[in-house]
């Protein structure tokens, strides 16, 4: 009889804990699993064979099918595109973003996202002015996003990379004036941070440190003490241009100080005191 | 060492004789088994509605719900399963402890005890036995906290005058981990030992419990190189697992997530059928034949 209820106690035991069976879980481990698989081509791109390609990009389209609605599903599809663009098959990759676009084309995020990768494959490529063409409508149509807002720099730096210094310079004039306009047209006081210290970082690689300092200043005015945002990286930013770039060293102390009066917490703490002692050491005669 | 090796092989004969005895051990270890099972499904519905903000409250402002989903969960299982261990050997332990060493007292005393006869005399001087085990868990906690702080604080301190390439050496090896960890299971042994007869002491002597403490530390200081090397002998057997689960991102990316599970079930087995059993009666036979010699 004992025996007879611990069986029964133990069976429900188990169909209780195997009974939520589709649960997330199960299906983040499922994901898991086809990812782990994914790793492998990731990993030797090129010695890996085409048909196990088609296998794990067939396990990926199988889960889709499976949990079309589950968030997994969505990065699935991305997945099934940097498979494609890994293995240097860019016309695959971009169809597979084209679905992803048509799919998704009331989100955002996704279709930046999206448009990004496509403009990735082109780059990969060799092909800069298709790629250009999609980050710049990155740009246009969805300025705000994350995406958008860091695409100026990233096209900015493209250039730096390649060492084309005119086209960098114009390309961090450009994007200094669209932040700019951004901001003038902007009433959200976060996008607005975003924006300034975004412009500011424009001005910094245009060495235009009077700017820099100026929209810097900006936020201080605008955020310190006011709102929660923290300013102790803007406080270090212009330390930095007043010692090395400007070497006026009692402004950099200045500022130096507020940071370490404002945010005693801060990151940038222990190196302010070490910059500030080194200050004052170097200022002895 | 031949002491010990005539320790160990009567701990295995007594075993061997008298099968029952390993009951009290059985039972902590499938109850650390039912922790292990529960953890593991914790992330999973239902139990993830009782874990989930639990694990929310405690991981959640560093780690979001990260802990929640899969493979992450299994980072988590080392610690969960290490603060659930830790209860239970505090809670259930010290009782599986007190039955046994009530069952070798039977078995020295040549009377008949049973798995239940053992309990009701364990549970009627449980309050003891847990506040001994609590001390000793306490005591372990503190020494390692202040030790591993000072030994933080010593080593920050000396590599400072150190040459460059020493210190590079230094941090890069990992030297200062590896001597903390030899630091924490020397202490560990060393703490267990001070404490090991207390119980024999409670239950064969019928002691009081500061008696049986004080008793226990008087013992271990008459005895406490035999005393050391029996207990760090089996503890050693644990060291592997304690390495390998303080790193459970690694057996997840060399292996599969599930591994960590496998790894904290093999160290269950190994601690709670192996070095508990061997500890706990070595221990005890060994304060007997110490009796037996006054």
């Amino acid at each position: 009889m004992k025996k007879n209820s611990l069986v029964i106690v133990l069976s429900l035991v188990l169909v209780f804990l195997c009974g939520c069976g589709q649960d997330y879980y199960l299906i983040e481990k499922q994901y898991y699993r086809i990812r782990k698989e994914a790793r492998k081509i990731y990993n030797n791109p090129f010695g890996s064979p085409p048909k196990e390609l088609e296998r794990v990009v067939g396990l990926f389209r199988g889960f889709v099918q499976q949990y079309p609605n589950n968030n997994l599903s969505l990065e699935a599809q991305f997945e099934i595109a940097r498979l494609y663009a890994v293995k240097e098959e860019y016309v695959k990759a971009r169809e597979q973003l084209k679905s992803i676009i048509e799919k998704y084309s009331n989100a955002k995020t996704i279709l930046t996202e999206a448009i990004f990768l496509t403009g990735n494959t082109y780059q990969a490529e060799d092909n800069w002015n298709a790629a250009l063409a999609q980050y710049k409508k990155i740009i246009r149509d969805y300025p705000t996003t994350s995406k958008g807002l860091r695409m100026p720099m990233y096209i900015a730096r493209y250039y730096e990379f390649k060492h084309q210094p005119d086209k960098m310079i114009a390309a961090y004039q450009e994007a200094a004036r669209h932040y700019q306009t951004l901001r003038s047209k902007s009433n959200n006081p976060l996008l607005n941070y975003i924006l300034s210290g975004l412009l500011a970082r424009s001005y910094v690689q245009l060495k235009e440190w009077g700017n820099a300092l100026a929209t810097y200043q900006g936020m201080l005015d605008e955020h310190m003490g006011k709102t929660r945002l923290a300013m102790d990286t803007v406080l270090m930013e212009m330390t930095l241009i007043y010692n090395r770039e400007l070497k006026q060293k009692d402004k950099a102390k200045e500022t130096l100080s507020l940071l370490l009066k404002n945010y005693p917490a801060s990151r940038y703490a222990k190196v302010a005191q070490r910059l500030l002692k080194e200050m004052s050491k170097n200022e002895q005669p | 060492m031949s002491l010990i090796i005539k320790l160990y092989s009567a701990t295995y004969k007594l075993f061997k004789d008298h099968s029952r005895l390993i009951q009290p051990f059985l039972l902590l270890f499938f109850i650390q088994v039912a922790t292990l099972i529960v953890l593991y499904f914790a992330p999973r519905l239902p139990l993830r509605k009782v874990f989930g903000p639990i694990i929310l409250t405690f991981w959640g402002p560093r780690y979001g719900n990260s802990f929640l989903h899969y493979p992450y969960s299994f980072l988590l299982l080392p610690k969960l399963f290490q603060v659930g261990s830790l209860a239970l050997s505090v809670i259930v332990g010290a009782l599986t402890s007190g039955i046994a060493i009530v069952m070798i007292a039977g078995i020295h005393n040549k009377k008949r005890i049973d798995l239940f006869s053992a309990t009701r005399v364990a549970i009627s001087k449980y309050m003891y036995l847990f506040i001994i085990v609590v001390l000793w868990v306490v005591a372990l906690h503190y020494t390692a906290k202040f030790f591993n702080w000072g030994a933080l604080q010593a080593s920050g301190f000396l590599l400072k005058f150190l040459p460059f390439k020493l210190r590079i050496f230094i941090l890069r090896n990992g030297i200062i981990t590896w001597s903390l960890a030899l630091m924490n299971f020397i202490l560990t042994v060393v703490i267990h030992s001070l404490l090991i007869y207390a119980i024999p002491v409670l239950i064969f002597e019928k002691q009081k419990l500061w008696k049986s403490i004080l008793k226990s530390l008087s013992f271990f200081k008459e005895r406490w190189v035999t005393t050391l090397v029996f207990v760090a002998l089996p503890m050693l057997l644990y060291v592997p697992f304690s390495i390998l689960l303080q790193k459970p991102n690694f057996l997840i990316t060399k292996f599969f997530p599930e591994f960590v599970a496998y790894t904290i079930l093999l160290g269950v087995i190994v601690n709670y059928l192996i070095i508990d059993p061997l500890i706990t009666v070595s221990a005890a036979l060994f304060y007997l034949s110490h009796r037996k010699e006054k």
